[in-house]
Formats: structure tokens, sequence, C-alpha cells
């Protein structure tokens, strides 16, 4: 329910649920295990891992390093733009949002109005160039055809992307500076915030020398600045490896372990507090002492009606104070109660890809061949696979290992159907994050199974910036043979790419000159 | 060392695959001639990590079984080799198909009765299957790949005599082969069948919590179950055959007979209780 429309919504109903059930009394909590982890270490439980990022932040390297890390809005300032609305912002030229959409922002951030973009002499001034780090919008952010139709917009002038493989989103850009993967260079690791129970650091040792003319995204920037006549400005001075140290000392790490003993085990597992047990568990607190102990609301109690939205968005009917099922609302038409769902009548569900971590890995053989990994299709192409219930196939004339089109009014997506009892009836599943590999020059038909290429855009909800990617509407049909002939015949240089089974599209599969 | 045998505990299998992929990142692009040559890059599963989907929505439950080589006492490809001495057993009990004698016949895939365990390479013109890593065993590990990697202790490579007591409460796959090939992996807890269901008051449009749910096997043997907070119960590890059950809430009786689960688990559905 996470990252689909109105999908705040549910989870402010988790959260009454919770209230009913008697916040913080033994059993009944709710934690975000996957940043802080368990048990308490000695760097810091509950909030203060953040003092650790701001310890780094009033470091010598910290202003360099925290920049990209920290979110647009504390880094650059000023002008911003939520990535869910970029596509918005430059068909319309303008557009106004709440909240930034900054990951760490906080919760106050939302009832502030912003306008894209400022005024002239604020400095503002429309999008005309894009340069993108590691880019996979079109397969894991909504509606990734609009993201190819706004890219190719003559307002933008030129688009830049660093990215280790050429794969989706980079495949619009005119200028691709090849970078490297983590195995390519010297680094250093944090797992202090990606849901280990014990937080590490980690050393990284290059592995193996870059492939080909890849750099290492840091000696990739440095390049254009120093053309640019910027290399002092974006370095600061550091070399690569000072602000390896820089992040040791920076963050304190100094004060676990001495920087020559990190060298030389290459890890360090930050340790846990000895007295651990004297923190309470969860919300015990609150339970025992609410007054004493509140929770950061206005009224300093778990609200089941929200005094901040009913300050700031009393009108909201998406987001109303106190929350409840949207089935119908200005931003999002994606209930099978609408009229769309004559056409599109099944709920497309789409999580984060068991055998990928969002567009990364969809080219590992060995977990493409597992069961759930991809569906060999008869014509020799592994699809995404697409699970549905014997009787939505049935209804449809579908069997296991069918070629099926997963399509909406937003387009079309290739995929091999799952047929089995692990879905219930009604409801299509395909993960985000597959590779897209579009038959059409328009990219409304992609063999790839990205299926986000047919998500809803945009927001959660008019004042909720986030993506509403799971949970929205479209069809599924088998394809023929005839039909696949007929794509072949009209497109055949689609079908021409070079392709591997095993791991997919290659570099040569989009190369029509050169090496 | 003495002799070995796998033994496979399917309660603790939550399919994470780490068998299936280790396997191939020992042998893929490996030559440990002449135990075994390179794995092809795809396409065989010396040791796969099967899935079986039981029952239908919304009471569905998944079994996970690594399957491999069963290593068998009266091998039927040792049998069937015609090169001699290219498919031996070792002293510790585990079957090789030497590499470098292999000539490419298939024999072997044909006389194997299970499913999936030898394959042919059609690229070296041998036939392939689990080695039991042997030549990690001859260079002092415990265990094969597959097992050093399971994270649950599902999986484990174990000397015939430590492992008596758990082969005593273990089944092989396809029992009606043992006493023909006698295997040496042993699965224990392989999941049998439930019957499954939902009990609700279609007046009171509510399921029915804390009703008892008898089933009564064909010989007579009675089990009881009581149902849940949704209203469901479920009755696992269940023989093939035949069975009665009865629901009962006050005085509220309905009862189904002759439930067959040879077939396949059952899901009886949403019940009417009036």
């Amino acid at each position: 329910m996470a990252r689909g429309p109105y999908s705040h919504e549910p989870a402010r109903l988790e959260v009454i649920l919770l209230g009913m059930q008697g916040l913080g009394k033994p059993g009944v909590h709710q934690s975000q295990i996957a940043y802080l982890g368990m048990p308490r270490n000695i760097l810091g439980a509950g909030r203060q891992y953040m003092d650790m990022f701001n310890n780094l932040a009033t470091s010598p390297v910290g202003d360099r390093l925290l920049k990209p890390h920290r979110g647009t809005p504390q880094a650059w300032g000023k002008q911003l733009l939520p990535k869910t609305l970029i596509e918005e912002a430059i068909k319309k030229g303008t557009v106004d949002f709440w909240g930034t959409g900054g990951h760490e922002e906080p919760t106050e951030d939302q009832y502030k109005k912003y306008t894209y973009p400022l005024p002239k002499k604020e400095g503002g001034t429309e999008i005309h160039m894009m340069w993108t780090d590691t880019p996979c919008r079109i397969t894991c952010w909504g509606f990734g055809n609009d993201v190819l139709e706004t890219v190719r917009d003559p307002k933008i002038e030129c688009v830049v992307a660093q990215h280790p493989w050429l794969e989706n989103d980079v495949l619009t850009a005119d200028i691709i500076l090849p970078t490297n993967t983590t195995l390519e260079v010297n680094d250093i690791m944090l797992n202090l915030r990606d849901g280990d129970s014990f937080q590490t650091v980690v050393l990284m040792r290059q592995a193996i020398a870059p492939i080909g003319e890849s750099r290492s995204d840091y000696e990739a920037v440095c390049a254009v600045a120093e053309k640019l006549g910027m290399l002092g400005e974006v370095t600061d001075g550091f070399s690569e490896a000072e602000l390896i140290k820089g992040v040791f000392d920076g963050m304190g790490f100094d004060k676990i372990v001495s920087w020559k003993e990190f060298q030389e085990n290459e890890y360090l597992v930050v340790p846990y507090e000895k007295d651990w047990q004297r923190h309470t568990a969860g919300w015990y607190d609150f339970y025992k002492d609410p007054v004493k102990n509140p929770i950061p609301t206005p009224t300093g109690k778990l609200e089941f009606w929200s005094e901040s939205l009913a300050r700031y968005f009393p009108d909201d009917e998406e987001r109303p104070p106190i929350p409840v099922w949207v089935e119908k609302g200005i931003t999002h038409d994606e209930r099978i109660s609408s009229p769309r769902a004559r056409a599109y009548p099944l709920l497309v569900m789409s999580n984060h890809g068991r055998w990928r971590v969002h567009a990364q890995c969809d080219d590992i053989p060995w977990t493409k061949e597992t069961v759930t990994g991809k569906i060999r299709g008869w014509d020799g192409y592994w699809y995404e696979p697409c699970w549905m219930h014997p009787s939505t196939a049935a209804e449809r004339g579908i069997k296991n290992g069918d070629i099926v089109r997963v399509y909406n009014e937003r387009g079309s997506v290739l995929c091999g159907a799952l047929v089995w009892e692990r879905i219930m009836p009604g409801v299509l599943s395909v993960d985000h994050g597959a590779r897209a590999d579009f038959i059409d020059p328009d990219f409304t038909l992609d063999r790839g199974g990205a299926i986000n290429v047919v998500s809803p855009k945009g927001l959660t909800s008019k004042h909720a910036g986030g993506q509403a990617t799971s949970g929205y509407l479209a069809e599924v049909e088998k394809v023929s043979m005839a039909q696949m002939e007929e794509w072949r015949e009209k497109y055949p240089e689609a079908f021409a790419r070079e392709y591997d089974p095993a791991s997919g599209l290659r570099f040569s599969s989009w190369i029509q000159e050169g090496r | 060392m003495g002799k070995k045998v796998f033994v496979i505990d399917v309660t603790k299998c939550n399919g994470c695959h780490n068998c299936q992929i280790v396997c191939k990142d020992e042998h893929v692009g490996n030559d440990w001639s002449p135990i075994a040559k390179p794995q092809p890059e795809i396409g065989q599963f010396w040791i796969e990590l099967t899935e079986k989907v039981r029952g239908t929505v919304p009471k569905v439950k998944v079994a996970y079984r690594p399957h491999l080589c069963m290593h068998c006492d009266k091998a039927p490809c040792m049998d069937a080799c015609p090169v001699e001495g290219c498919i031996y057993k070792r002293d510790d009990g585990l079957v090789i198909i030497d590499a470098d004698k292999c000539t490419g016949c298939r024999l072997c895939v044909d006389a194997c009765p299970y499913e999936n365990v030898i394959w042919f390479n059609e690229d070296l013109n041998i036939a392939q299957k689990c080695t039991g890593c042997a030549h990690l065993l001859d260079d002092g590990w415990s265990e094969p790949r597959c097992a050093d990697a399971c994270p649950t202790l599902a999986l484990r490579l174990m000397d015939e005599d430590e492992a008596k007591a758990l082969i005593g409460k273990a089944e092989v796959w396809r029992p009606e082969l043992k006493k023909e090939v006698e295997p040496r992996v042993y699965y224990i807890g392989l999941p049998k069948k439930f019957i499954a269901g939902t009990v609700y008051d279609p007046k009171e449009e509510e399921v029915v919590i804390g009703a008892t749910v008898t089933l009564t096997a064909k010989g007579g043997k009675t089990q009881t179950a009581t149902t849940d907070a949704y209203g469901d119960f479920w009755f696992e590890d269940l023989k093939d055959g035949l069975y009665d059950l009865e629901i009962k809430s006050g005085k509220k009786v309905k009862k189904f007979a002759a439930l067959d689960t040879a077939e396949a688990d059952i899901n009886l559905g949403d019940i009417p209780l009036i």
C-alpha cells in the first residue's frame, strides 16, 4: 500500500489502530528498524544517529561530502523541485507544491508552499539542462513514458548522465559519463541507516581496475569541473583519500578504533551500548507518562484528528485531518469503482523486486533463472513476471508462461504470465525496476517489463509529494504469435538488438556507430 | 571419512535460494576435473530450490524443497554407464561422474529415475550433476557450498552415524524408489496435506470465533481445532485419505463428509454456519 495513490491514508490508519490498541503498552509499538537497527549502539539510539551526520557537517570535509548526501533542500537551497514533479514543471513551466519532498525534512516543511520557478529577481529560472546520476526514473518512478517524453522537450537543451551501465534513462542523455561500480573504486561505506542490525563501517578496496574509460563519480565530476575552471570549488582541495579519512574522522569513528586498525581490518562493527537494556522499549515511556514523554505532535499525543492538517489543509479531501479511505479524488482515479475500470478492471500491485534493488541487478543470470526471476517466453526472450490468479488468467485465455501485454491509456508493457494461487483474483503483480527495452520509437510499448512506464504520474495526493506507483488500474491480454510477428515487421530494429537471455540487453544493443 | 548423508529439514527452509546460487558460484566457470568440469552459465541446476504452491486463495502455503542428486547406494546411473569407472561411488557415499572419462552417451540421464538431477552439457558433451563438492571435501571442507551457505541450517551434509536419529524421523523423496535405489538424501518435515476454511455467520455478517472443528480420519482417529479471530481453522500435516469434518458453535452444526486429500490440499472456503 505504500507508494500508491493516497497511500498516506492507510499508513495513518495503521497509526490509529496502534492508538486503539494502546500505543506503547507491551506488544504495541511502531519502530523504524530499517534505519536505526537494533540494539542500541554507542553512536546513537533514537534520532541520535543524526548527530553523527551533524558532526560530520562541522568537520573539514563535511560540507564537501554532505552536499550530495543530505538532500537538495539543505545542500543547495533556493529553487527546489520534488522529483515527482519534474515532468509537470518542465511541461507547464511553473508548478506549486507543498513540502520539498526532501528525504529528511522536518514534518513542518510539508505545510510550506513552494513555487517553481522562483521569481527571476530571486535567481529563479526554468530548467534548461539536466545532469543525472545513476538514473532509473522511467522504471522506478511514476509514468515512465512521460519521463521519456518530457526529456525530449525543446526546453531541455542538454541532458548529461553519469552511470555504469547504458540502460534506462541514460539512453536519453546527450552526454554520458561512464562511471564506476563500487568494485572499481576505493571508498568508505557506511551501513548506518540501511537496515543492518549491527551497524558497520567498511573500507572498500578497489577490487578490479576500472573497465574501459569509466571513472569514479568523483573523478568524472572533477574532470568536468576542471574544464569549467571550478575544480577547486568542487574538491575544496581534498583528494579522494583525504575524503575517505575525513569521513572516518568526521563521524567520530576514531573514538572506537584507530585509523590504522581500521585500515588493517577494513571493517568496523559499531559496538552496542553496554547498558542498552536501560532503554525502555518502543513507546513505553509515552505509555507510562504521556505528559512527561510526549509524541512530537502539536498536542504531544497520538492524534486521531491531526491538528496540523486541520490547521494547514482543512479542506483537503485527499488527506483530511482524520484519515479516510479515498475512493475518488482530484489527483488520482485508480479505484475499481472508476469508469476507467470498465476498460482497465485490474489493479497493478508493484513492489520492490525480490531479485533486484530498484533497477540494479536486473541482469544477473543466476537470479533471473529462478522461478520468480524471469519468465522464458516462447520467443526466447526472458520476460518480467506478471503474477496473476488462475481465474484472472482463465477469463482472458492466458496460461502460465504466456507472453502478455499489461496496459492502460499510458502505454503497454510486455511481461510473462506467472499464473498461480499466490495472488488474489483481480490483481496483477509486476515489480518495478526491470530494464526497459522499447519496441516502438515513441516509447509506448516496452518489452523489458518496466511497469512504471504505465504507472500514474506525480504525487501521492495534492499536498503530499510522494510517488504513486502501486495500486492502479490496468488490463492484461495474451500476446499472440501473430501480434508479435506484426511488431517484428513494424519495428525490426527493436528485435535486432543484441540480446543475451541470461543477462539481457548488451551495451552493443544501443550502439549504432563507433566502438 | 565415513559415509555421509544429506539431511534437509524443510521446516527450516525459507526459500532464500542461497544453495542454488552458491552452487553456481562454485561450478560456473571453474574446472574441478576430474570431479567436475565447469557448469554452464545457465540451464543446469545441480541443486534446485523448488517451490510448490499448495491450496487456493486465501488458504495458500508455499513449500520450499532443495532438490539435488540423491547419491544413491544402488545408483541406476552407475549401472547404466558403459564406461568402466566413469560413474563411481566414493567411500563417503557421494556418486561422481568422472568428467574426463565421460563420453557423452547420455545413458545415465535416461537411467536416473529422479527429475532434474543429471544434466547434459552440449558444449562439453558430458553428463553433469551434483558432486557434493567432493573436490572441497577432499580439500578439508566439512560440507559442500550449498550447506555452507544455508543460513538456517536446513540443509546439511552429515556423518551417517551422527545423523541416525534424524534419519529415523525423516523420509526420502519419491519413497516408492527407496528400495530400488537407496538414496542418501533425507528430508525432515515434508508437508503433507491441509484442510482449512473460514466459518462465518451470514445473518450477523461476522466470522465465527471459537467454533469447535472436529476432523475424523477414516480409521476413526479425531483431532479438533478452534476457529481463530478471523474465523479460520487449519488442520495440517494430514496423510492422504478420506476425512469427515464437523463444525459446531452453540447449537449450530455443519458437516462435510468424505473430504479427499489425495489430490490436493483442501480449502473449504467461506463456510456459512446457520
